[in-house]
């Protein structure tokens, strides 16, 4: 095979730049501590969980296709793979939310705990200590599971020994039961728990439809990238891209199909300890940013990707994609800044936060892809993902 | 290249078939004469049906105050079977337009017999919310055609309209995705028969459909839009039906969860109906080498994810019950657990949390007599997870003093017993009269090992 193309892919120009929006986003961060402490962390703790994503994105996606026996994927999986590798990373972000907890999360105030009733039942599980404990035991299985999946992935471009695919398969259909748990567990933790009175039980899988079809569309992003810097040669073929395309489109729509369960269901049976929720989210600029988020997460990818030709063109792929990661960035910032954040704030601390964020994921992506070969040129299904027609 | 692929990936057809076998196969058993046993199974299930006709026309006939229900529980028995027969009728639709789009070609054994499985349930679904309009003779009151009765219209403002339309549409397209499927299966009988009748009659149904490149063409555009089409209605029909419940502010009702978890349970016990109903036809019509063990396999990996979402579903429920901190909704669901009816509860969990489990192994998936005491098991299970949701949550309500029990009264029964009658009936008659298995989707993923004309 002729892919394997070893020059690197970002030059030291690139990396300059990556440092200097790294730079940016950390003095944003740091001066900002000093006027609002709480909007810098909201901001923490958004792309703290937009980058936990995008890890758990890829190794989910992996762990997805060893499980369903799946051919297609094989040229693309190495994706996936050095997305995984965002993690650890992702982790110092989530951590270090123990020194902002006050600012985010109400009930981390005992004497908030001790005056309210509804709040003070619920103590054994939101409190630090659980909270953080919990959030260790989310990671490290993340991780740890995650890296087996991949050891075995990675050595079997040595061995060529199909046992490899075996044991991934296993321990992909392990990571897949618990680490799903965990995801909706940290999704009630992280996201659920900043309005503590509030409720819904969808709310897990509503994060989970967000992270996965953002997750899909940065890898869009990612392979077109690639592509066009030559690393997959010709084996990275358009029939690969439509696969991808396809399965932005059908999860743009789950997307949309439990954000609508959620939002209907609540609207409908009008309960005020639930309907609380989407009234700060109905009015003034948050209003509007909740149809933006319908726009940005379904109705412009739905209405791009609907047709077979869009989805084998790399412009539209694209387009669709960065839709969906502008709505992944709307969506969360929907879910985390109004509790905390009177009325909706939008400045060089968003734009800088999240720039340095997405510039940590590309150093670490690009750098964790290049460990390892392109392509994992000796996984059994290789033929058939090469030759892949669709 | 193809045989690197094909070392990896087992065989969908196994026995080496060519093409004209195939044919032969599938085609056979509609041509030989019925055997004993599908004589008995016919026998059974025209018995069960009598009975549910006789209970139906019995229960229309004095009013449904036959049925158990009281003031405080006025849902329970009949929703519960609605709910179950819907939720049975998902796996065909699923099997066959989710699964086309995805490529999954296993489904080209299965799909044909598991789409009729699907009308037959929405079918028997059907019977009871029909019954329970209490005057069944104006059930036409529920489409929206011109109104002559004065300031009276539907309410579309409730989700019980909704699952007319929803179920309705469901029907309709499964039912015309099912037909559009069969019809080169169907002209194959016409070019096949000597029957002069029989030409006659598979003449009409085949829609003079002539094999020509521009009819597959034709054909293959149409099942590719039906698919898209049917795909969210698969979604949507349980969806809507979990409505009926979560759109109300009843605690154990309304939760946000509902509709994905229904549509998985859904699924969940679609598929275990389908392998039921698999594992026989295989058995008895000799199908071993197109239904191989390789699809019971896929099937009951479908069942671990359906069933781990249901399990989830449960915790979660039970979790956000008391973290709500709502009293309400707490005692409801300790009322499950521990209440009059927790032996219910406790059948539906035992089922849904632990059968699935058992599938983790290969060689547990294999075991045919194993997967197939399963299926029926979990059926069961989905059952009464259905009866838990609904009277568990109706019979101890806001006041005490009118709380209630529930128990089934024989014409209800008797309902049942008939709905599964009516069930076996059609699909004992489908596979006498039908070709069962989609002989032209067959032919496209056979190996080709075998010799053109095959062995005889």
């Amino acid at each position: 095979m002729d892919l394997l193309n070893t020059t690197p892919v970002i030059s030291k120009n690139t990396k300059k730049w990556l440092i200097a929006l790294i730079g940016f986003g950390f003095i944003a961060i740091a001066s900002g501590m000093l006027v609002t402490p709480e909007r810098v962390w909201s901001n923490i703790l958004l792309n703290g969980i937009f980058l936990t994503g995008l890890g758990i994105c890829g190794i989910m996606f992996v762990a997805i296709h060893y499980v369903s026996s799946s051919g297609w994927d094989v040229v693309i999986r190495r994706v996936p793979e050095a997305m995984f590798k965002i993690l650890p990373f992702a982790f110092i972000a989530m951590i270090s939310i123990i020194f902002g907890m006050g600012y985010l999360y109400e009930w981390s105030h005992p004497e908030v705990m001790q005056s309210d009733m509804l709040l003070k039942g619920k103590e054994i599980w939101l409190n630090p200590t659980g909270f953080m404990v919990r959030m260790m035991i989310y990671f490290l299985f993340w991780y740890l599971v995650g890296k087996r999946i991949l050891h075995h992935s990675g050595k079997q471009d040595k061995t060529g020994n199909i046992r490899h695919s075996d044991i991934a398969r296993r321990w992909s259909a392990f990571w897949l039961y618990i680490g799903g748990i965990f995801f909706i567990g940290s999704s009630f933790d992280w996201i659920m728990s900043l309005e503590p009175h509030w409720y819904s039980t969808i709310f897990g899988l509503y994060n989970f439809s967000g992270m996965f079809t953002s997750g899909i569309a940065m890898m869009i992003i990612l392979l077109v990238f690639l592509k066009k810097k030559g690393i997959f040669g010709n084996v990275l073929k358009k029939d690969h891209l439509y696969e991808l395309g396809r399965y932005l489109f059908s999860f743009t729509t789950f997307w949309v199909y439990i954000w609508f369960c959620q939002h209907m269901l609540i609207w409908y049976a009008n309960i005020p300890e639930e309907t609380v929720y989407y009234l700060k989210r109905h009015i003034g600029v948050f209003g509007s940013l909740t149809i933006l988020n319908v726009c940005l997460n379904w109705l412009f990818p739905f209405a791009i990707l609907l047709f077979r030709k869009t989805k084998r063109e790399n412009k539209y792929l694209v387009i669709a994609s960065l839709s969906v990661l502008a709505g992944r960035w709307t969506d969360l910032y929907l879910m985390i800044f109004p509790p905390n954040i009177e009325s909706p704030v939008f400045g060089i601390l968003e734009i800088g936060s999240f720039l340095a964020a997405i510039s940590i994921f590309i150093w670490i992506f690009f750098t964790a892809f290049r460990k390892s070969a392109p392509v994992p040129e000796r996984d059994p299904h290789i033929k058939e993902s090469i030759s892949l027609h669709t | 290249m193809a045989e690197n692929v094909l070392a990896i990936r087992e065989n969908l057809v196994i026995g080496e078939k060519s093409l004209s076998n195939v044919t032969d196969d599938v085609l056979g058993i509609m041509e030989r004469k019925p055997t004993g046993l599908w004589w008995f199974g016919l026998f059974l299930s025209v018995s069960a049906l009598t009975l549910g006709i006789i209970s139906i026309v019995y229960q229309i006939r004095t009013g449904i105050g036959t049925w158990g229900l009281n003031k405080t529980v006025g849902w329970a028995f009949d929703i519960t079977n609605f709910v179950f027969w819907v939720g049975i009728g998902h796996a065909g639709t699923l099997i066959s337009a989710i699964l086309f789009l995805f490529r999954q070609k296993w489904r080209t054994s299965i799909n044909r017999s598991a789409e009729a499985m699907t009308i037959f349930a929405v079918m028997c679904a059907g019977i009871f919310p029909i019954i329970h309009m209490g005057r069944p003779w104006l059930a036409y009151w529920v489409f929206p055609y011109p109104n002559f009765r004065g300031p009276l219209w539907i309410n579309f403002r409730s989700p019980l309209a909704w699952d007319v339309f929803a179920i309705g549409t469901y029907f309709i397209i499964s039912a015309v995705f099912w037909y559009i499927g069969m019809l080169p299966d169907l002209a194959t009988v016409r070019d096949r028969t000597k029957n002069k009748i029989k030409k006659w009659i598979f003449t009409i149904l085949s829609f003079g459909w002539n094999g020509s490149f521009r009819t597959w063409h034709r054909y293959e555009t149409a099942y590719g839009l039906l698919a898209g089409l049917a795909t969210p209605l698969v979604v949507s029909v349980h969806t809507i039906v979990s409505f009926d419940f979560a759109t109300s502010s009843i605690p154990g009702w309304h939760t946000t969860t509902f509709p994905p978890y229904f549509v998985a349970g859904a699924v969940f016990s679609g598929f275990a109906m389908v392998l039921t109903l698999m594992i026989i036809t295989r058995k008895t019509l000799r199908l071993e080498e197109y239904i191989t063990k390789k699809h019971i396999e896929n099937m009951t990996k479908v069942i671990i994810l359906t069933g781990g979402i249901v399990t989830l579903s449960y915790a979660t429920e039970f979790f956000i019950a008391w973290y709500s901190g709502n009293g309400y909704e707490q005692f409801v669901f300790l009322n499950r657990a521990l209440g009059p009816f927790s032996w219910a509860y406790w059948i539906m969990i035992s089922i849904n949390l632990i059968v699935p489990q058992f599938f983790w192994f290969k060689k547990l998936r294999r075991n045919l007599v194993l997967v197939f005491i399963l299926s029926i098991v979990i059926n069961v299970g989905m059952w009464f997870e259905r009866f838990v949701i609904i009277v568990t949550s109706l019979h101890r309500d806001y006041l005490p003093s009118s709380w209630a029990m529930y128990k089934p009264s024989l014409v209800e029964i008797g309902t049942l017993i008939g709905s599964f009658g009516l069930f076996f009936t059609l699909f004992l008659l489908f596979i006498r009269f039908m070709p069962i298995i989609s002989i032209g989707e067959i032919k496209s993923i056979l190996s080709f090992k075998g010799s053109y004309g095959g062995k005889k």
